[in-house]
């Protein structure tokens, strides 16, 4: 390229990503270290995960979490869906559309406190039941806002060829509308049970007696950082990213000739 | 005409303010290639998606087979339609897009694999039955849209601007290739377009429609010829148009003269137009002398002449600024623009046109 060579800031943006990234990169080294002390290399060893998975408390937890995170994904995509499909053809009262996005922007502290003394006046015992519940409060907001962005560019009249065809309107429902938009619905999945795994503040307030993943490395952490924090960190890092990339593989346009129906691709 | 496949009695539809539909009374023949012809708003895609079911008239019916479809749904009604997108459902493979309509039939599953495979040949797709719709071109989505419609043998088949989001050669090939296949399957097309040379190709009759109403429904060369109004002769090709006074027997145009026309029940004295088709306007030399037939014959100008293939055509001014546009076959003599002639309407090419509904 005839661009200008400009090592300044060739420096800055390395200081930048240097940044950004050593943290997380020093952390997954160092989950593979030897050493007892986290800040001391000792060489290469698998010794903190074989403890984390012998951990039957860290076990135990990791299922609370896949339990919730699962429960609350869910609900949000069935009552996000629902949301989504309500908002985008059968209202059109900004206020109410707002609305439905509001939890994403409430401070979760504000929330965790809200749904906290709302379970107290109900008599709601605190526990898994609970935090589904919080989960799928924002969980929801954020499936209606996914599931919805691809009902804006849905083409009805492919409902309309399906009744016209002779299929029913519950029947077209599942054969063409839900096939349609099952990218969006997916992708809000992933991203809806990524958030719920790694949610902590929530979770800390509506939990109760009950220990979320999240949770338990907090109070792991108390005792100061161990290479098995680190090794558990490593893990969830490498899992969130699958579901991440997951999410972006499902939702991206398919391949490079894909078209909306309508469009030409001449 | 033979039994009406469709009548339509009285629709009236009204969206808010506007009127979509006002009066509208049709009587479509079985096998009949029928266009719904008119501009943006004229109410007739409205009128298409009624008989469709996919919107209910406030008042007046419409007939299937003389049995009143009343406020069926569209999948009680054995019509189909070719959306203007296409509507191609684009998770499914071409071949599942035409079977989609025969599997809610419950055909046994040879029926529907021989059926398919039968109107994808008509269509020549047949070697894209495993492609998804993204795959395509936009001509191979219009067909396989057309297949999708065709497949379950419809009553009526309905179209809804099919060739418009086609380039203009490929909807020039495709107005030729829907009036083979009409021939073809034997069905009863109706039309929806705003393109008059694509109805007057294709249609066996058109409906012109505006702001809601039926102008005027006839033969293409009936509605060239015979323009039952003012609108409808100037939204069918190009007509000129001359304006005068009706008199006892004809028109009387100032300075031009009087000319002898059939004016039944236009007063005396009332302002009358008549138009004439280019194609029927002589141009002469100065001095040379005017026909027999000559209604009307008046020096003019040529102001612009272009030549157009087949055809010549040469805009000319007469001395009061009023244009006239001739058309000649290529073989005529091209006329130097800016040179003197003669325009001569013959009294065979006049048609009277009355104002027509606002």
């Amino acid at each position: 390229m005839g661009e200008p060579r400009r090592p300044l800031l060739a420096v800055y943006m390395g200081a930048l990503f240097a940044f950004l990234y050593l943290p997380i990169a020093i952390l997954v080294v160092l989950s593979f270290n030897d050493s007892k002390l986290a800040t001391v290399w000792r060489g290469f060893s698998l010794r903190w995960y074989e403890e984390l998975f012998r951990d039957t408390e860290v076990l135990l937890s990791i299922r609370t979490t896949l339990v919730i995170a699962i429960a609350a994904t869910v609900l949000s995509i069935a009552f996000g869906t629902l949301l989504a499909f309500g908002i985008e053809r059968y209202t059109r009262s900004p206020a109410l559309e707002n609305g439905v996005y509001l939890p994403l922007l409430i401070p979760d502290v504000v929330t965790g406190i809200g749904l906290l003394s709302f379970f107290a006046t109900i008599s709601l015992p605190l526990g898994t039941t609970t935090v589904i519940i919080a989960h799928s409060v924002w969980g929801t907001a954020f499936a209606a806002a996914i599931v919805r962005t691809r009902l804006r560019g849905f083409d009805r009249s492919i409902e309309e060829a399906s009744l016209d065809l002779g299929v029913r309107e519950v029947p077209t429902f599942l054969r063409i509308t839900l096939p349609a938009i099952s990218p969006g619905i997916i992708a809000a999945a992933l991203v809806v049970f990524t958030l719920s795994i790694d949610e902590f503040i929530i979770a800390y307030f509506t939990a109760g007696q009950t220990v979320t993943f999240p949770i338990q490395v907090y109070s792991m952490i108390r005792f100061g950082v161990t290479p098995e924090i680190n090794a558990v960190a490593t893990l969830m890092l490498l899992f969130s990213m699958a579901l991440i990339v997951g999410a972006y593989l499902i939702a991206r346009p398919r391949g490079p000739r894909a078209a909306r129906p309508g469009e030409e691709t001449e | 005409m033979s039994q009406a496949v469709i009548a339509i009695e009285g629709a009236r539809k009204r969206f808010g303010e506007t009127i979509a539909l006002d009066d509208v009374s049709l009587e479509i023949a079985e096998g009949e290639f029928f266009a719904l012809l008119g501009p943006s708003g004229c109410g007739k895609t409205t009128l298409l998606r009624a008989i469709g079911g996919f919107a209910s008239l406030d008042a007046g019916r419409i007939l299937l087979d003389g049995a009143d479809l009343g406020r069926a749904r569209p999948y009680e009604r054995p019509v189909n339609m070719m959306f203007q997108s296409y509507a191609l459902f684009p998770h499914l493979r071409v071949r599942d897009n035409v079977a989609y309509g025969l599997r809610a039939e419950r055909l046994p599953r040879d029926e529907i694999a021989a059926r398919v495979d039968d109107v994808l040949g008509v269509v020549g797709l047949r070697d894209l039955a495993d492609r998804r719709p993204a795959e395509l071109s936009g001509g191979q989505r219009q067909r396989v849209a057309l297949a999708r419609s065709i497949v379950k043998r419809p009553r009526v088949l309905l179209l809804d601007e099919p060739l418009a989001a086609l380039d203009r050669k490929l909807r020039q090939e495709m107005q030729i290739e829907l009036k083979r296949l009409q021939h073809e399957v034997g069905l009863t097309f109706v039309v929806v377009t705003h393109d008059q040379e694509e109805a007057m190709t294709m249609a066996d009759r058109i409906a012109v429609m505006r702001s809601g109403r039926v102008l005027q429904v006839a033969a293409p060369r009936d509605l060239y010829r015979h323009p039952a109004d003012r609108f409808v002769a100037s939204f069918i090709g190009t007509m000129n148009i001359v304006e005068g006074v009706a008199t006892a027997d004809g028109i009387r145009v100032d300075p031009l003269g009087e000319a002898r026309l059939q004016t039944a029940g236009i007063a005396p004295g009332a302002a009358l137009a008549v138009g004439i088709r280019p194609d029927d306007v002589l141009l002469l030399d100065p001095g040379a002398p005017a026909p027999p037939d000559a209604a009307f014959a008046f020096p003019a100008q040529v102001e612009t002449t272009v030549f157009a293939g087949a055809q010549i055509h040469t805009v000319v001014r007469d001395a009061r600024g009023r244009a006239f546009t001739a058309t000649a076959g290529a073989g005529g003599e091209q006329r130097r623009e800016g040179s003197d002639c003669v325009v001569v309407l013959p009294a065979a090419g006049l048609v009277v046109l009355p104002e027509g509904p606002a």
